[in-house]
């Protein structure tokens, strides 16, 4: 198996195809830096036009777009908290206060390391551990996935910000954004007040440039100031190797998030948001100073950044190994791989060595060309937007919302649709309601309840199925530990603070 | 636009804690949405009526909380926080979100580009960026750029011009 590894190496370092992965992540690159464009249509797009070209040709640069797509949807994040793809979300969180107080391009150089480092490990893992990691996903079930979906939402105890109250309406109002729609098993429609628009729920992109893009743009609009745009705009950034060694104590950060970021790829249907979702929360946890997180913290970029670029190639392991895609851009991947005659599945390991080893291979070459392409085009060329004058900014923003929104299905209910979350993201971001728990609950809200009521359909109604299985007995314990724990350690300290007072 | 005595907090004025009127606003809102899961079969209405549940106590509990501090502010010895400032500046706020709509009816009136091509240059000029040359040359190089960018690269459709349907 892994002789096939390095056989394949060769034609991998073949002239044209090195130049396919280097088109594919500046274009990835571009791509995920204008809102409303991700890596799914890109690929999708760029699909009909390699069908005369070479099989690793044509793959190089679909894993060349992936990653950079990955990258790229952080520099609006950072830059204007426009997240350009919905697993940069969590990049904003800090990405966007870095930018404020000066340092969007140290923001942007931890991302783009970040993301480099998430993407390599992400590669190594599905060229090792491809066949035996894929065995991992026949022990999850809808029982078990539940669980880590719900696992996922006790990070929002520890998103809930300072006031918990307004933290718990947040994420209280994002669950229910996620059951806007027909419902999955009995097809009975919630909350469409009769417009077939939202059958099919709320698209996350619609909330997130809502709550996320819109607010910002109506606050530079909103304030009086002077356009002092040789100033404001300057990313105050040093050479990117000058800045790697400084980035070094993140380690951890990145290691547990490459890990987290694998592991949730593996998993069908989870995605790059979840996984960074996880991340920043896992991060945040363990970080000596978890209330300077959310104003500007460099290691909430990197563990972000680090998760969801190895959620790449990691949920490619069960598309390629399986036949079973777990995100969109793995489905439009596998697509790829047929039309060019490659059946995925065991057999596709066996049969076409030479592509799919070497497909693994522009996947590892994509992720380390990100330093050399994502740091210069980062910034040096899209930082540039932090110079404009405010007023001209919050207009360019309101256009480059309008164009992400309605390209998402070509139709203007979404763009009202956003502007109407965009007013309540507005006022939830003056009184001080967070946002994040509003998304992690959309996303993680669905996801669970789906899975909930498969576990329930298939044990006959009887709840004792929910911890039935050793995997789901694990993650209940894992859960009860994240939310107590916090908890425990809190009343510990009230009981110590007390005593010492008395 | 850039008259700044307008910017006082939302309801500060009058006494109203912006909080209190949130609290309200979530509370009925959950409670009418929590009549239509009557409709629902029972598997169906299960997390939309434990969400609303508990968005209905949570409003009554910031209402709660928004009376006591009110009680609180009324007494000179105790110490309460201010009411949230929600405006920087009212006028240009409702001005922002008069532009916003405009130009979302203008798009789907007009079609993108002929909008998008008015609308940077007059909501930058209105809104305090006064340079004539910056502004138009913002607008073609944005408006040409996305035009390359989704019609020629991408083949991206963006609502029609209406000298074009």
């Amino acid at each position: 198996m892994y002789g096939n590894l390095i056989d394949a190496l060769p034609a991998v370092l073949s002239l044209g195809n090195l130049a396919a992965v280097v088109i594919g992540v500046i274009a990835g690159i571009c791509v995920g830096a204008l809102p409303g464009l991700s890596a799914t249509m890109a690929i999708s797009v760029l699909i009909p036009f390699t069908f005369g070209m070479d099989p690793l040709v044509a793959l190089g640069m679909m894993a060349g777009i992936y990653n950079g797509a990955m990258y790229g949807g952080s520099i609006p994040a950072v830059l204007l908290r426009i997240p350009g793809t919905p697993a940069a979300v969590a990049t904003s969180f800090d990405g966007y206060p870095m930018a404020q107080q000066g340092r969007g391009g140290y923001a942007l150089q931890v991302a783009v390391v970040s993301s480099a480092i998430g993407g390599i490990v992400s590669a190594l893992v599905l060229m090792l551990l491809a066949p035996p990691l894929a065995k991992v996903t026949l022990l999850f079930g809808p029982t078990e996935i539940f669980w880590v979906a719900v696992f996922g939402m006790s990070a929002i105890v520890f998103l809930l910000g300072g006031d918990v109250l307004k933290g718990l309406i947040s994420a209280a109002f994002g669950v229910f954004v996620s059951l806007v729609g027909a419902d999955t098993i009995t097809g009975a429609e919630r909350y469409t007040f009769g417009h077939l628009e939202l059958l099919d729920g709320i698209n996350i992109v619609v909330l997130l440039v809502g709550l996320y893009a819109l607010p910002p743009a109506i606050g530079l609009l909103e304030e009086v100031r002077d356009f002092d745009t040789q100033n404001t705009g300057r990313l105050n950034t040093i050479s990117i190797w000058k800045a790697m060694p400084g980035m070094l104590k993140y380690w951890k950060t990145w290691v547990r998030s490459s890990v987290i970021g694998v592991f949730v790829g593996i998993l069908p249907g989870a995605g790059g948001s979840m996984a960074a979702f996880l991340s920043y929360n896992e991060a945040r946890r363990a970080s000596k100073n978890p209330e300077e997180w959310g104003k500007g913290e460099p290691e909430g970029v990197a563990a972000s950044e680090t998760s969801n670029n190895a959620d790449t190639a990691a949920a490619l392991i069960p598309a390629l190994t399986l036949g079973i895609p777990g995100t969109a851009v793995a489905a439009v991947m596998l697509g790829g791989l047929l039309i060019h005659g490659l059946q995925p599945g065991p057999m596709l390991f066996r049969d076409n060595p030479g592509i799919v080893f070497g497909f693994m291979w522009q996947f590892l070459f994509a992720a380390v060309l990100l330093i050399f392409l994502g740091g210069a085009l980062a910034t040096n060329s899209f930082a540039q937007v932090l110079r404009l004058p405010r007023p001209l900014l919050g207009a360019i923003i309101i256009a480059l919302v309008f164009i992400g929104v309605y390209s998402i299905n070509g139709r203007m209910f979404d763009v009202y649709l956003m502007l109407g979350f965009g007013l309540i993201g507005y006022f939830m971001d003056k009184l001080k309601f967070p946002l994040p728990p509003v998304v992690l609950g959309l996303i993680l809200g669905g996801f669970a309840e789906q899975n909930l009521r498969l576990a329930l359909r298939i044990g006959g109604g009887d709840w004792s199925i929910l911890a039935a299985s050793p995997t789901a007995k694990i993650l209940i314990a894992m859960i009860l530990l994240v939310v107590l724990a916090p908890l425990f350690s809190r009343w510990l300290r009230a009981r110590k603070t007390h005593r010492a007072n008395a | 636009m850039n008259n700044a005595s307008s910017s006082t907090p939302l309801g500060a004025a009058r006494g109203i804690d912006p909080d209190l009127i949130a609290g309200i606003i979530i509370v009925l809102g959950a409670g009418a949405l929590l009549t239509r899961t009557s409709d629902m079969p029972g598997m169906t209405a299960l997390l939309p009526v434990t969400m609303l549940s508990a968005l209905i106590v949570l409003g009554l509990l910031m209402i709660g909380r928004c009376l006591l501090r009110r009680r609180r502010r009324g007494d000179p010895e105790a110490t309460a926080p201010a009411p949230l400032k929600v405006f920087d500046n009212a006028r240009r706020f409702f001005g922002i979100v008069v532009a916003i709509a405009a130009y979302v009816a203008g798009v789907a009136l007009l079609g993108f580009y002929t909008t998008t091509a008015v609308m940077i240059p007059v909501v930058a000029w209105c809104f305090g960026y006064r340079s004539l040359k910056g502004v138009l040359l913002a607008d073609l190089i944005f408006t040409g750029g996305i035009a390359i960018i989704f019609v020629v690269l991408m083949g991206q459709e963006l609502p029609t011009e209406f000298f074009l349907r």
